[in-house]
């Protein structure tokens, strides 16, 4: 059982490659970090200079109170899982999961009893005298899962684990990991560039962009208050609806405008952008905080508007509609339930629920709106 | 291509790398690096091959462009190049007509059966070429008497000569077996012609692992377009094996420029009846061996490399493959 | 597979085409074959089809001839072969997954001594090999062909280990595998076709080899089969029966080497070609 700590962690790959740039991470002791990102973001660099596959530019990177830049890869006790597998093709299962306890010289008996414990945890028993070639890709990955597990290693790491199952094991993969996790309660390390993926697993989540961490958070955390734009619209699916403004102050209102669109923001989001009166915006909200307005009585007359619908998508327990503002303006996304049922290349009457909208600096991209607890804003 | 980068100041952790590029770099110095440098060294020296060497500068260099026998041997090394590049050809084409084999099984056979000749060892099968280019003996003449084209030769020989096209003496008469190995005439015909189908296996499989690429879709596309047996030749199956067809060429043309042991073995060290067969390795090992001018022999190996040098870059350069 | 559909005509010119050139390859077989039982007399008369009786002790002369040139060469192959094979992996492995200092230059040298003519270098490889006593010895013909032989199974190795997802060193590195313990638990298993393959063709070249021992081997003892071969025809009131049958001894060796390796070798060639 170990932490696992980067402090000012920065890498540089040759030609000036700065895949990493001053990263300051804690990774408590027994819990699940998921680092998530758009690849080419340093998310597999940063996993593997903890496992010292790696070598660390600048910083250090911690385990278990252990300054480790210089440590081997054997001997900072960690076991990683590729997203390849790198099972060893003429290996048996039994085999490949033996190697590395082989290799450290456990005795027979030990290793024997290690990769069955394994092997009966992950449900694999009867896949032990296979080769790697005679397994579906669910079974792999479970294969290079108890592989790691053997070795009872203080930190996991998982680089994009599942990227190679389809749809349907990688849901399926994905409990299980965190039942795994639940069970051995080690720390664990897992990258993914699936926001689903880090949402529904992560203890904590860091979201990481051109090598550097923007925020690190619980997934609701993530969710209601994202520190930029960036976050806000990799965080959710479909993703946010952004429109480009101004913030103008009418009637005694902060109102969010547009060429297109005027909206009038709500108390407690107004009271916080108050000063950035006059400034160019983004507006952000969730397609799931668009309403069909017939079905969304709480909406103020101001922001109920009237958009054309280009595409329906019927999910069967929502459906996706995808909007576009009168004078051929702004498009956005609707989440509608399934009690609505909007027909394509109509107009229709759309309520914008602002208690749960966003702004974002034109420049920075910083969300300006952080301050209001979207929780209680919710409620009231 | 990612490969890890090591820096001489890391030799503490990543020694064993060191010690196990050793025995290659030890090989590779000792009995590669040192004789060629000292090869280059000696290019400047009249050099006996032992202790005896004086420096004459450039000398060997200029005796080497002005030695007819050496411009010769470039002419003759010239032609057999030439034809070597016909003779690719059958390898290619019998690696497609395997390929075309729609039976897997009989498709394995033949791979099989074409590799198996692969055990006869080089020199036994030179010897045999020897033996069948035998004027006595030999199956060449045997197989041209017996089937009457002797007759036809000796025919075509002498209205060449009445038509003036021809030298007289005639070099295929009545009842007289032509020495093939023996007649300088004949000499460079029969090196062309040595090796007979010409099919080299190493060169057949790998064009067909070329060939084994091609998915069944575009054959069947070609099908459907009404593309003929040669058109899938032209547009599909030689373009898919354009690479391997160049890095053959390329091996081709360094081992023809570099080779002599078949013309030593079947026509000894002088390069057959008048020095005929003369080319730049034989006279290389000529005059290293039999008259001990290693300095010069070095300088002609130089000049050599230069040549070899040339023609790979221009390889490269112009014998575009599509990809 | 990726065939093409055919009528009964094309399927007659195909494998016509086929036999008639496998004919031509085997045609040296038949020739050693039939002539290997003949006497002189048998052969001056007939020399193509097979006379009777059968000359059997051509084969036991032929045998006490060539037997101890194919015992040398036997083991300049294996010997050539082992010591190639073994420095290449290892360069290879150092090669194929690392960038090391000088490794560029070392690798331009490399091309540039394989566009060289082998004979400017002759002579000072003899000298060389005469100071440090090689010469007239078959391990010191064993160790300079296979600093040559290296070369070519160096350049495929590379390729053939660059190529190999990284994950499964890093695994194996992660697991406490040494550089050697990866060579030996991640190379060698997962390279076995293309190294088997190459052994062949190493074997099969050092079997071939002609112009070093012709020059560094002085005792017809010592002498390989190329030159041994090459002496014996030089030398004889020609007998040729038992100098065919000779020939076709020599191609024994090599035929239990393939009987046991043919399947590694086309596979070999086949993903080395497609790598190389
Ligand atoms: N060995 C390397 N050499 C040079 N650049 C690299 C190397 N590995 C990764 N990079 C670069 O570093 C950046 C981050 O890569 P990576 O950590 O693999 O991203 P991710 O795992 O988030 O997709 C990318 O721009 C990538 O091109
Ligand atoms: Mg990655």
């Amino acid at each position: 059982m170990a932490e696992v700590r980067f402090y000012d962690v920065s890498k540089v790959y040759e030609g000036d490659v700065h895949a990493v740039n001053d990263v300051n991470l804690t990774v408590e002791d027994g819990s699940l970090l998921v680092l998530v990102g758009p690849s080419g973001c340093g998310k597999s660099t940063t996993l593997r200079m903890v496992a010292g596959l790696e070598d660390i530019t600048e910083g250090d990177v911690h385990i278990g109170g252990r300054r480790v830049n210089d440590v081997l890869p054997k001997n900072r006790d960690i076991a990683m899982v590729f997203q390849n597998y790198a099972l060893y093709p003429h290996m048996t299962v039994y085999n490949n999961m033996a190697f590395g306890l082989k290799l450290r010289k456990y005795p027979g008996q030990e290793i024997d009893k290690r990769v069955h414990d394994a092997a009966e945890l992950l449900e694999i028993t009867p896949l032990l005298r296979r080769r790697p070639r005679e397994l579906s890709g669910g079974q792999a990955q479970r294969v290079a899962v108890g592989r790691a597990i053997v070795r009872h290693p203080k930190v996991f790491l998982f680089d994009e684990p599942l990227s190679n199952l389809d749809a349907k094991l990688r849901v399926q993969m994905r409990v299980e990991i965190a039942r795994l996790h639940e069970r051995l309660g080690t720390t664990m390390i897992y990258v993914t560039h699936d926001q689903v993926e880090a949402m529904t697993l992560g203890t904590k989540v860091a979201v990481m962009r051109d090598g550097y961490i923007l925020q690190v958070d619980e997934p609701l955390g993530l969710y209601n208050r994202p520190v930029s734009k960036f976050v806000a619209g990799f965080i959710g699916s479909p993703p946010m609806n952004f429109l480009e403004g101004t913030l103008e102050r009418k009637d005694g209102a902060i109102r969010f405008v547009s060429p297109n669109i005027e909206l009038k923001l709500d108390q407690m989001i107004a009271a916080v952008v108050g000063s950035h009166v006059g400034e160019r915006v983004y507006f952000g909200i969730r397609p799931e905080d668009i309403y069909d307005s017939a079905l969304f009585p709480e909406a103020e007359e101001d922001n109920i508007k009237s958009m054309h619908t280009e595409v329906v998508e019927p999910l069967g327990a929502e459906t996706l509609v995808y909007l576009r503002a009168p004078g051929a303006g702004e498009d956005m996304v609707a989440k509608f339930d399934s009690r609505s049922n909007p027909r394509v290349n109509q107009d229709i009457q759309v309520g914008f629920d602002v208690t749960k909208a966003y702004i974002f600096d034109r420049e920075t991209e910083e969300s300006l709106t952080r301050q209001v607890a979207q929780d209680g804003a919710a409620s009231s | 291509m990612a490969r890890q980068r090591v820096k001489l100041s890391q030799v503490k952790r990543y020694w064993p790398l060191y010690v196990m590029v050793l025995p290659t770099l030890a090989l590779v110095a000792l009995f590669m690096y040192w004789p060629a440098v000292s090869g280059v060294y000696h290019s400047f020296y009249r050099w006996d091959g032992d202790e005896l060497a004086t420096f004459i500068g450039l000398r060997n260099y200029s005796r080497a462009f002005s030695d007819p026998t050496l411009g010769r041997a470039f002419i003759v090394v010239g032609i057999l190049f030439v034809a070597s590049l016909f003779k690719m050809i059958p390898s290619i084409v019998t690696a497609v007509v395997i390929h075309r084999i729609t039976s897997d099984r009989m498709r394995y056979l033949y791979r099989l059966l074409f590799v198996v000749p692969m055990v006869i060892p080089w020199m036994v099968v030179l010897l045999i070429w020897k033996f069948f280019y035998n004027p006595v003996v030999g199956l060449l003449n045997s197989f041209l008497n017996a089937t009457h084209l002797m007759s036809l030769l000796v025919a075509v020989n002498a209205w060449l000569i009445d038509l003036n096209i021809a030298k007289a003496p005639a070099l295929f008469q009545a009842n007289m077996n032509p020495a093939w190995l023996g007649n300088s005439s004949l000499v460079l015909p029969a090196l062309i012609f040595w090796g007979f189908p010409w099919i080299g296996i190493i060169g057949v499989l790998i064009y067909l692992s070329g060939l084994e690429k091609i998915p069944r879709s575009v054959y069947e596309c070609a099908d459907l377009d009404g593309v003929g047996w040669f058109g899938k030749f032209l547009y599909i199956e030689l373009p898919l094996i354009a690479t391997q067809v160049r890095i053959n060429l390329v091996l081709m043309i360094i081992g023809v420029l570099k080779g002599y042991g078949l013309i030593l073995v079947l026509l000894t060290e002088s390069g057959g009846p008048e020095g005929v067969a003369m080319v730049p390795g034989l006279y290389m090992y000529y005059n290293a061996f039999m008259r001990r001018e290693a300095g010069y022999a070095c300088a002609m190996g130089i000049l050599l490399f230069f040549v070899i040098l040339a023609l790979t870059y221009v390889n490269t350069k112009f014998v575009r493959v599509e990809k | 597979m990726s065939r093409i559909s055919e009528g009964p005509v094309a399927r007659v010119l195909k494998h016509g085409y086929l036999w008639v050139m496998l004919a031509l390859v085997f045609m040296p077989f038949y020739v050693m074959l039939v002539i290997s039982f003949k006497d002189n007399a048998q052969f001056y008369n007939r020399p193509w089809v097979p006379t009777l009786p059968l000359h059997w002790e051509n084969w036991s002369e032929a045998w006490n001839t060539v037997g101890v040139y194919i015992a040398n060469s036997i083991f300049l192959a294996v010997t050539a072969t082992l010591i190639a094979l073994a420095a290449a992996i290892l360069a290879a492995y150092v090669f194929g997954r690392y960038r090391v200092p000088f490794g560029q230059l070392f690798w331009l040298g490399l091309i540039i001594l394989m566009l060289m003519p082998g004979v400017a270098n002759l002579i000072p490889l003899f000298n060389l090999m005469r100071n440090l006593n090689l010469l007239n010895s078959l391990v010191g013909l064993a160790i300079v062909t296979a600093a040559g032989g290296q070369v070519f199974c160096l350049y495929v190795l590379r390729n053939f280990i660059e190529d190999m997802p990284k994950e499964f060193f890093e695994c194996a590195r992660i697991d406490g595998a040494s550089h050697l313990q990866q060579v030996i638990h991640v190379v060698i298993p997962q390279c076995g076709g293309i190294i088997s393959a190459l052994a062949i063709m190493s074997f099969v070249g050092a079997w071939n080899s002609f112009i070093l021992p012709l020059i560094t081997i002085r005792d017809p003892e010592l002498l390989p089969l190329a030159v041994g071969l090459y002496r014996l025809q030089g030398a004889y009131v020609k007998q040729w029966g038992p100098l065919m049958a000779a020939y076709f001894i020599s191609a024994v060796p090599l035929v239990i080497l393939f009987a046991f390796t043919m399947r590694f070798f086309i596979r070999g060639i086949s993903e080395g070609a497609i790598k190389g």
